[in-house]
């Protein structure tokens, strides 16, 4: 009880350190790539957030790149084309991811493991499409500029780079502190109880397979909204390209390098630190992104399957594979003398 | 004794092959029944019918006075009749514990949603103490009071199927359908589990035994239905049904 105790003492402590270093790395320096980096990581954190959702549902949703654009063409809809506030884009941009996969969400989840993935990433193909092929005055076409800077009486969103951090920061925090409640209450444990091998049993103890799925669903869609409104408010322009299948499955390698079973802690390490090795090298040594990823990927899933996550149990979490083999041979070895001595 | 459920006709086909052939049988409120019968005789079909996660072609269910033919498992769960499975029996997976086990399976009691536990309102903590407490009787009734912090998935077959029955009870279910729940399991660990899920019978529960092993189901059983190529061939007490002839030839005197 007391090491419990203790052990949630540390938690808190530690919580509570890297919302101060949140806040204050403005202060450490305002330039303006280095903020970039802390940006762009922090808008992907919400997605992959968003994602590790659903996986928590037992699905592998590889269409998040689809409902980040529905979230960041409709709420350029909403201040490029209807000259409305940011303020009122932003929610919209989520609520929009939410609506579309309130809609189609029920017929996305009739299907199961592979089915979905393969589903969820022609429905994310199929959003970038019409995107591409909707007229202008809807909002869509080929390429959307001139979005417009957040506006806000006092706050100077067009010069620095600082209060966009602040409010990349606001919303990331928002995200975790939704999926931190669902980790611990009642609800999320029922919508672990939906996923793939038992949910037959859950459905029979009278727990809707569909509700809880569609649940998790749509509200993972609404923070990938979010996000994708934060990013067009931050690159002021917009092109379909910007959400392709890469983008989708660099969030399950985000998730998969920072622990996929880690709901909070494993999205948001995987995104900062892919996101910042990707700037870094595309920066100093372009061309060489994606062999370090994929090289990163075989390294955590040689040595650390469950993700750097995992490393909050120590170095202990670390595999050495070719150490495990051994260990193998010498049981088997021992149970085949023990196997002897009883003959 | 009133009859909880029976059937009329049932039938069930996967295209050529008849799974259940015009099948009734009943259960009455307050007993145990054992449903045996050989490999393949539509024990584990008749169990899908029931619960909702296969239609039937034809033929209904009544459940209470009520059509249940056709409902999703959801609703008739909703309703009372719960079952458990012969593979997956227990929430394993993400370390559950025993006690997080039964937790999740008093869903149906909880009356609070999303929104009060994003918030953790008062009244939702509230509901949170009551399954507990709620949650540890059973516990208290199968046995496993002392496991209950232990993660699930580790614990012996024998107490898992343990929890299994208790995950049934937290729904508050009228009907408790088990499928096999002691296969696997030796003849001692058997009976204990079944001797206690029969006297589950005193505290006002129904019970639906499947059982592939005849003399450990003979004993706790108070009537039996014996199936065969999906159609009832026998009911009775366990006394009659042992001496009847074609049971012995279908089954009794295969085994030995």
């Amino acid at each position: 009880m007391k090491s419990d105790y203790k052990r949630s003492r540390v938690k808190t402590i530690i919580v509570a350190g890297a919302i101060l270093t949140a806040l204050s790395m403005p202060a450490i320096s305002q330039n303006s790539f280095f903020l970039n980096m802390l940006i762009m990581s922090g808008l992907w954190s919400i997605l992959v957030l968003a994602w590790s959702l659903i996986w928590k549902t037992g699905e592998f949703s590889l269409g998040m790149a689809g409902f980040w654009a529905i979230g960041a063409y409709s709420s350029t809809y909403i201040t490029n084309g209807l000259h409305l506030s940011f303020w009122l884009a932003l929610p919209f941009g989520g609520v929009m991811a939410s609506i579309v996969s309130l809609i189609f969400g029920p017929i996305i989840l009739r299907t199961r493991t592979l089915y979905f993935a393969g589903i969820t990433l022609a429905f994310s193909e199929m959003v970038r499409l019409s995107i591409q092929y909707m007229p202008k005055e809807l909002g869509g076409g080929f390429d959307l500029t001139g979005i417009p800077h957040p506006y806000f009486p006092g706050i100077d969103f067009v010069g620095s780079r600082v209060p966009y951090y602040y409010l990349v920061l606001a919303v990331l925090l928002i995200t975790v502190l939704v999926m931190w409640r669902i980790d611990q209450s009642r609800v999320g444990r029922l919508m672990e109880a939906v996923g793939i091998h038992v949910e037959p049993l859950a459905r029979s103890l009278g727990i809707g397979g569909l509700k809880y799925k569609l649940m998790g669903f749509v509200i993972a869609n609404f923070f990938a909204g979010l996000s994708g409104a934060l990013l067009a408010h931050y690159w002021l322009v917009l092109y379909p390209d910007s959400f392709t299948m890469h983008q989708s499955l660099l969030v399950q390698v985000m998730a998969m390098v920072g622990g996929a079973n880690y709901l909070i802690l494993g999205p948001i390490i995987g995104a900062f630190v892919m996101t910042i090795s990707g700037i870094l090298l595309q920066t100093f040594l372009p061309g060489l992104d994606l062999l370090f990823w994929g090289v990163l990927v075989v390294l955590a899933i040689f040595f650390l399957p469950h993700g750097l996550a995992s490393l909050e149990h120590g170095v202990s979490a670390i595999k050495l594979p070719w150490k495990r083999a051994k260990a193998v041979e010498i049981e088997d070895e021992g149970e085949l003398v023990g196997a002897g001595v009883k003959e | 004794m009133a009859i909880l459920l029976e059937t009329k006709k049932l039938t069930k086909r996967f295209g050529g092959l008849l799974a259940i052939d015009k099948l009734e049988f009943h259960i009455q409120r307050g007993e145990v029944l054992g449903l045996i019968g050989p490999n393949g005789s539509g024990k584990s079909t008749l169990f899908n019918l029931i619960s909702g996660f296969l239609r039937p072609t034809s033929g209904r269910i009544l459940f209470d006075g009520k059509e249940i033919t056709g409902l999703s498992p959801e609703r008739t769960s909703g309703l009372g009749i719960v079952r458990s499975w012969q593979a997956t029996t227990i929430f394993g997976h993400f370390e559950r514990t025993v006690l997080e086990n039964i937790m999740v399976a008093s869903h149906l009691r909880e009356r609070t949603g999303f929104w009060e536990a994003l918030l953790s309102t008062p009244g939702y903590r509230r509901e949170g103490e009551e399954l507990e407490k709620e949650a540890l009787r059973l516990l208290d009734l199968m046995g496993l009071l002392e496991h209950k912090d232990r993660i699930a998935m580790n614990m012996p077959v024998a107490l898992q199927r343990r929890l299994a029955v208790a995950n049934c009870l937290a729904t508050h279910p009228k009907l408790v359908m088990l499928d096999e729940p002691v296969a696997g399991m030796s003849m001692e660990e058997s009976r204990d589990l079944l001797q206690r899920v029969s006297e589950l019978r005193n505290q006002g529960y129904t019970l639906l035994i499947v059982e592939h092993n005849v003399r450990v189901a003979m004993d706790v059983c108070d009537r039996m239905v014996v199936l065969n190529y999906g159609r009832k061939i026998a009911e009775g007490p366990p006394t009659e049904v042992r001496q009847n002839k074609e049971v012995i030839a279908a089954y009794l005197g295969e085994e030995g």
